[in-house]
C-alpha cells in the first residue's frame, strides 16, 4: 500500500508545462529520488508536494489522505533545501526547535528531542554555534535535524548535497543513507546528480521535459534503460546507431562493419535503431580479435580507471578500463573492440514533451 | 599587508584630511574665551559651552530634533516594511509608479518642498504643529529607508520562509520570528540613515517649523543670521561628541559596517 501517491500531477505556468501528469506511488519507508536535468520538473513537483506551488491539475494523497488543498504549514513535511534554509539568527539548537516550539511541545520534551537528533547527526556538540560559525556540511546537518526533529511522516531533500565538495558529499551521502534507515522516515529526494540517485535511492524516477519517463530500482535504470535519455543521463553510454540486416534469412544487426546476430530483433518498428552499450562493457583487444576496428583518440587517466576514446567505423566510442597498475595501448594505437552480446541494449527514441 | 600604493595612499590621506579639518576647526574655536569666532585663540575656556546652559532655546530644539528625528525615522521604518516587502516580492500594476513615488524626494529640492509643505499645512490648518513636522520629515527620508530595506528585502533567501512554513508557523509568526529578524539589519542601517537625515534637515525644516517646533538647525541657522559668535562653534561641538559617542557604542554593539552598509 502506497504511502505517498501523486495522481496526474500537472503544474502549468501560462503556456508552459513544468510537471506534467506526474503519476507515482510511493511505500511507507522507502527512499525515492527524483532525478533529471534542470527544468525537468523535478524541484516543481516536490514544491508542490511541500505545498509551496499549487498544482493546476491532479491529487496527492498522503497516508490515504487528499492533501492537494491543505496549507503547507498544515501538512507536517520536513524539507531541506538546497541553500539550507537555517535560520541565521538562532544558534543550531534553536534552529533544531523551531519546529517543535510551533508545536508547542513542552519545554523539557523539546529540549530532550532537540539533543537527540543533534546527536542522530552528530552535532550535539555545537548546539550554541549560529549558522555562520559552522561549515557547509555542519549547516547540512542542522538543516537535516531542524526537518526531522518533528518527525515528519514525508522528508522531502531538495538537492541537498549540491552545495557541497566532492569528497564531503560522498561521505555525506552515506550519512544520510544510514539516517534515513536509522529513523525510516519515507524520503523523497530531489537531485541532478545521477551518482547521487543511484546510490542513495530504493527507487529512482527519471524524469524529462515535466515528464517521468522512467521509474525504477537504480540498478535496473542503469541496466534496462527505457530510452535514449535514460541510459545518456543515467550513467555514461555509448549511443549508436544500427541498421536492421537480412543475414542468411535471418534478422541480425550491423552496427560499423560488425554484423551480429540479436535476440530479440523482432517486432522493431524500424530499420534504423539506437543501441547502448556502457563504456565499461567494452573491451579493448588487438585488431584481429575486435568486433569493431579503431585507433585511440584520446586516453585520460581517472585514478582507478582509464577512459579511452576510440575512432571507428561505427562512430566514436568511450571505452573504460580498470587500472590494474600497468598501461600497454596508447594514443595512435591502431586497436579491436569487443563487446559481449548481453552488454548491448536496444532503445526507444525519447517520445514525449 | 600592504594593499594602497603610494598615491592611492596619499589620496586616502588627503581625503581623511579634507573630511576632518573642519571639524576640528569647529573644535579648537568652541574652546575660545572670546567674544567672536577667532583662532588662533589667547586661551582656552568653557565659556561658550556654559553659555549653551543660558539658552534653553538651544536645547529645547535639540530635543525637538530628537524626538522629530525618532518618530520619523521609526514611521518610516514601520512604512517601508511592507511597501519593499511588496516591492520586491511582487509584480502588480503600478510597482514601478510606486517606487518611484517613494524615490521622488530624493529629486525634488528641498527648498521646494518647504515652500509646498508650507502652503499646504496652512491650508489645512496643521501649520507648525509637530505632526506636521513629522509628516514632512517622513516623506524627505522615506528614500533612504526604502532603499535600504529594498536592499535587504532582496538579498533574503526565501527558502528560510518556506522552512518556517512547512515547520508549521503561522504566515504572521514566519514573519516575526524568519523574515523581519532577517531583514533586521537593513531596516536598522535605514532608520540611522533616515534619523540622520531628520537631524540634520534644514532647508525644508524652516519652511515648516513654528517658534514652538523650532529644530537644531533651524534654530542655529537662526542664531548666526543674526549674531556670529562662537555658541554655534561649541554647540556644534557638543553635537560631534555626541554622534561620536554614539557611533562607539553602536559600533561595539552591532558593528557599523552591520548596521551602515546592511551587512549580514
Amino acid at each position: 500500500m502506497s504511502f505517498l501517491r501523486l495522481e496526474s500531477l500537472t503544474k502549468q505556468y501560462g503556456a508552459t508545462t513544468a510537471a506534467k501528469n506526474i503519476t507515482l506511488d510511493i511505500a511507507k519507508g522507502e527512499f525515492v529520488s527524483l532525478l533529471g536535468p534542470s527544468g525537468c520538473g523535478k524541484t516543481t513537483t516536490l514544491q508542490m508536494i511541500a505545498g509551496f506551488v499549487e498544482p493546476t491539475q491532479g491529487r496527492i494523497l498522503m497516508d490515504g489522505v487528499n492533501i492537494t488543498n491543505q496549507k503547507a504549514n498544515q501538512r507536517g513535511i520536513g524539507i531541506v533545501f538546497q541553500s539550507y534554509a537555517l535560520f541565521p539568527h538562532m544558534t543550531v539548537a534553536e534552529n533544531a526547535r523551531f519546529g517543535l516550539e510551533m508545536r508547542r511541545v513542552p519545554v523539557d520534551e523539546s529540549h530532550r528531542r532537540v539533543s537527540e537528533t543533534l546527536e542522530l547527526v552528530g552535532l550535539d556538540h555545537l548546539g550554541d554555534r549560529y549558522p555562520r560559525e559552522l561549515s557547509g556540511g555542519q549547516r547540512q546537518r542542522v538543516a537535516l535535524a531542524r526537518a526531522l526533529v518533528i518527525r515528519p511522516p514525508l522528508l522531502l531533500l531538495d538537492e541537498p548535497l549540491s552545495n557541497l565538495d566532492a569528497k564531503l558529499r560522498e561521505n555525506m551521502q552515506i550519512e544520510l543513507r544510514n539516517i534515513q534507515q536509522q529513523v525510516g522516515t519515507t524520503t523523497l529526494m530531489v537531485t541532478h546528480d545521477q551518482s547521487e540517485a543511484l546510490s542513495l535511492s530504493d527507487r529512482v524516477v527519471v524524469m524529462n521535459q515535466g515528464c517521468v519517463v522512467q521509474v525504477d530500482e537504480p540498478f535496473n535504470a542503469y541496466e534496462q534503460p527505457n530510452d535514449t535519455f535514460v541510459s545518456s543521463f543515467v550513467g555514461k553510454t555509448n549511443l549508436l546507431s544500427a541498421q536492421v540486416v537480412n543475414r542468411n534469412g535471418q534478422p541480425c544487426l550491423r552496427l560499423g562493419e560488425c554484423i551480429f546476430d540479436f535476440p530479440v530483433t523482432a517486432g522493431l518498428e524500424s530499420d534504423d535503431i539506437k543501441l547502448s552499450i556502457r563504456p565499461e562493457r567494452l573491451e579493448l583487444t588487438d585488431i584481429h580479435h575486435g568486433q569493431l576496428i579503431g585507433r585511440v583518440r584520446t586516453r585520460l587517466f581517472l585514478g582507478n580507471h582509464w577512459l579511452y576514446q576510440i575512432e571507428s567505423n561505427a562512430g566514436d566510442l568511450l571505452v573504460t578500463l580498470p587500472n590494474h597498475g600497468f598501461m600497454a595501448i596508447g594514443v595512435g594505437d591502431d586497436v579491436g573492440v569487443r563487446w559481449q552480446p548481453d552488454a548491448v541494449r536496444i532503445l526507444k527514441e525519447q517520445a514525449y514533451g | 599587508m600592504q594593499r594602497n600604493g603610494k598615491f592611492a595612499l596619499l589620496f586616502h590621506s588627503l581625503f581623511v584630511v579634507f573630511l576632518l579639518a573642519p571639524l576640528v576647526v569647529v573644535v579648537l574655536v568652541a574652546f575660545t574665551p572670546n567674544g567672536y569666532l577667532s583662532y588662533p585663540t589667547s586661551g582656552l575656556s568653557l565659556r561658550w559651552f556654559k553659555a549653551i546652559l543660558d539658552n534653553p532655546a538651544f536645547i529645547r530644539a535639540f530635543w525637538n530634533s530628537m524626538y522629530l528625528g525618532i518618530a520619523a525615522a521609526t514611521i518610516s521604518a514601520v512604512l517601508a516594511i511592507p511597501a519593499a516587502l511588496a516591492i520586491v516580492r511582487y509584480q502588480f500594476r503600478g510597482r514601478d509608479g510606486l517606487v518611484s513615488l517613494f524615490l521622488s524626494p530624493l529629486m525634488i529640492p528641498h527648498v521646494v518642498l518647504g515652500v509646498a509643505f508650507l502652503s499646504f499645512f496652512s491650508r489645512i490648518g496643521i501649520y507648525g504643529s509637530f505632526p506636521a513636522l513629522v509628516a514632512a520629515h517622513v516623506i524627505i527620508i522615506m528614500p533612504y529607508t526604502m532603499r535600504l530595506v529594498m536592499a535587504s528585502v532582496f538579498g533574503m533567501d526565501r527558502s528560510a520562509e518556506q522552512a518556517a512554513l512547512s515547520l508549521g508557523s503561522s504566515q504572521w509568526t514566519v514573519f516575526r520570528r524568519v523574515t523581519l529578524p532577517m531583514i533586521l539589519p537593513g531596516v536598522a542601517g535605514g532608520w540611522v540613515l533616515a534619523f540622520t537625515t531628520s537631524f540634520d534637515e534644514l532647508s525644508m525644516t524652516i519652511f515648516v517649523a513654528s517658534p514652538s517646533t523650532t529644530t537644531l538647525p533651524v534654530q542655529m541657522y537662526n542664531h548666526i543670521a543674526h549674531t556670529i559668535d562662537p555658541l554655534i562653534a561649541s554647540v556644534s561641538t557638543v553635537l560631534i561628541v555626541i554622534t561620536a559617542l554614539f557611533m562607539v557604542v553602536l559600533d561595539r554593539l552591532y558593528g557599523l559596517d552591520k548596521v551602515l552598509i546592511g551587512k549580514g
